[in-house]
């Protein structure tokens, strides 16, 4: 489903993602992890087509990423992108505008679950409520790959169990999803796969069931092992 | 691509109906001072609020022919600012990230800031012609002889009225290509500070020079096409069409090449 290979993106002399190769299959749901500036965010807008890469490759189901990979790689960034004119309503009716994939009613019933009014202005709402919007605009895509980005960022806890429960609720079907977090407790129990990055390079790559065998602690401990002081953590 | 100009319209839909609503607002301030004017023509043309109404009438005409200027100035700001402000702000994702080519991107925006600038014009164009009727009728008989400049153009010229109103929309085609391939250039620009440039230290500085720069590089090309002598060998219409020609293909060309740039370097170093 998503292949990259040797993928580099410089900011002058800094790499954001350096070197990084990684496949993942699709149906599955992987945990992109890394601390702030780990480069999850360059990454993930670099297969949404958001930027381009220094070096390297990424393909979509076959395809290099594209006009014709947006047609189906939805892709939520962690903050607000909204026209300051915007209703729900109108991001909905954007939606529909350009995405075929996209299902206004599966929208609107999502927004009336989270008890928000779509006639709101989008800029008036609070953060937890934009976070609501965002995922409810990128769930009702029927997108082949989703990526969330920090989707637990900014709310509060019922919001993010609220969030943890779409997450569970609209995987599979073939659809691959990567969520990229530093909250790694809260996606432990869900993920089949998991990618640590650090610096831009990928640290460790693997099924997250596999990974905690083969290291013999949770993917938790993992996350504290890599990006904890001075700690190291085999591949 | 319609699309993309329809949500153009949406985003600047607060700006353009603020341009309105002093068009229409400094409209109404002639229409009434034009009013008064004629009131007090006809019963005491030596009074202060004759007088009065001479200054607002003169006043409001003033006023009408600087909103067309900042029309097109506002016009021409909101077409480059919006696509800098696009390159620049988190919004961007929301265009870039649906499955349509930077071609049609940068096209739809430059093509709804002609269209804008061609609605304004036509509206000034007529509240232009309703005002110097209103003028003719209400104010002095001598408004009138505005129409004999056209009567004037068509004689010199040997054109039917077919003819002087082509030679007319030629010419302010020339004109709005020139505006357009102006704002492609300022595109061209913004484009390049975003994508190769991006993270450079003094891009946007870079940006404004070069915008600059090539503007002045195409207007001495244009003045080069257009002989020092142009109103002594210009005999008539077509002489003029012949002459302005080379520019409009000049413009044309810079369009081109600015739009094809534009859409191949966000195709090829986007940077969101």
């Amino acid at each position: 489903m998503l292949e990259i290979e040797h993928l580099t993106k410089k900011y002058g002399a800094k790499a954001a993602v350096n070197d990084l190769t990684l496949s993942l299959g699709a149906g599955r749901l992987a945990a992109l992890l890394g601390p702030n500036g780990s480069g999850k965010t360059t990454l993930m807008k670099m297969i949404a087509g958001l930027a381009t890469p220094t070096a390297g490759s990424i393909r979509v189901d076959g395809e290099p990423v594209g006009r014709s990979t947006k047609a189906h790689v939805a892709y939520m960034p962690t903050e607000g992108y909204f026209y300051n004119y915007m209703t729900a309503l109108d991001a909905g009716r954007y939606y529909r505008d350009f995405f075929r994939d996209f299902n206004m009613d599966s929208y609107l019933a999502a927004l009336e679950r989270e008890s928000l009014n779509p006639k709101d202005k989008i800029r008036t709402m609070s953060s937890g409520m934009v976070a609501k919007v965002k995922l409810a605009l990128t769930f009702a895509r029927g997108s082949k790959l989703v990526m969330l980005d920090e989707p637990l960022n900014g709310i509060d806890i019922v919001a993010r169990e609220r969030t943890l429960e779409a997450i569970q609720q609209n995987r599979g079907e073939g659809r691959t999803m990567i969520v990229s977090s530093h909250l790694v407790d809260e996606l432990e129990t869900m993920i089949d796969d998991a990618i640590f990055i650090k610096d831009g390079a990928l640290v460790l790559a693997g099924e997250a069931k596999a990974l905690r065998e083969k290291h013999g602690m949770s993917i938790v401990d993992m996350y504290m092992k890599i990006y904890g002081e001075g700690a190291t953590l085999d591949a | 691509m319609l699309r993309l100009i329809k949500y153009e319209l949406r985003k600047n839909r607060a700006l353009l109906l603020t341009i309105l609503g002093v068009i229409v607002a400094l409209e109404a301030y002639f229409l009434v001072s034009a009013h008064l004017a004629e009131k007090y023509q006809i019963t005491s043309s030596l009074s202060s609020a004759a007088q009065r109404a001479e200054v607002n009438l003169v006043v409001s005409m003033s006023l009408l022919a600087f909103a067309s200027f900042g029309t097109a100035m506002a016009v021409f700001i909101m077409g480059v600012a919006g696509y800098s402000r696009e390159l620049n702000q988190k919004t961007s994702y929301l265009i870039f990230m649906t499955p349509n080519s930077t071609m049609a991107i940068v096209g739809s925006k430059l093509l709804f800031t002609l269209f804008t600038g061609v609605a304004f014009a036509a509206l000034l164009a007529a509240l232009a012609f309703a005002d110097f009727n209103v003028m003719a009728s209400v104010v002095s008989p001598e408004w009138r002889g505005y129409y004999n400049l056209l009567d004037a153009f068509m004689t010199n010229n040997n054109l039917s009225l077919t003819g002087a109103l082509l030679t007319i929309a030629f010419y302010v085609s020339v004109v709005f290509l020139s505006i357009i391939a102006t704002v492609s250039v300022a595109y061209f620009a913004i484009t390049l500070s975003a994508t190769f440039m991006r993270g450079k230290k003094g891009h946007a500085l870079v940006s404004v020079l070069l915008f600059l720069v090539i503007s002045w590089g195409i207007s001495r090309l244009t003045s080069l096409m257009i002989p020092d002598d142009v109103y002594r060998i210009m005999g008539n219409a077509s002489d003029m069409t012949r002459i302005i020609a080379p520019q409009a293909l000049l413009d044309a060309g810079v369009l081109a090449l600015s739009l094809v740039s534009c859409a191949w370097m966000l195709k090829k170093r986007v940077d969101l």
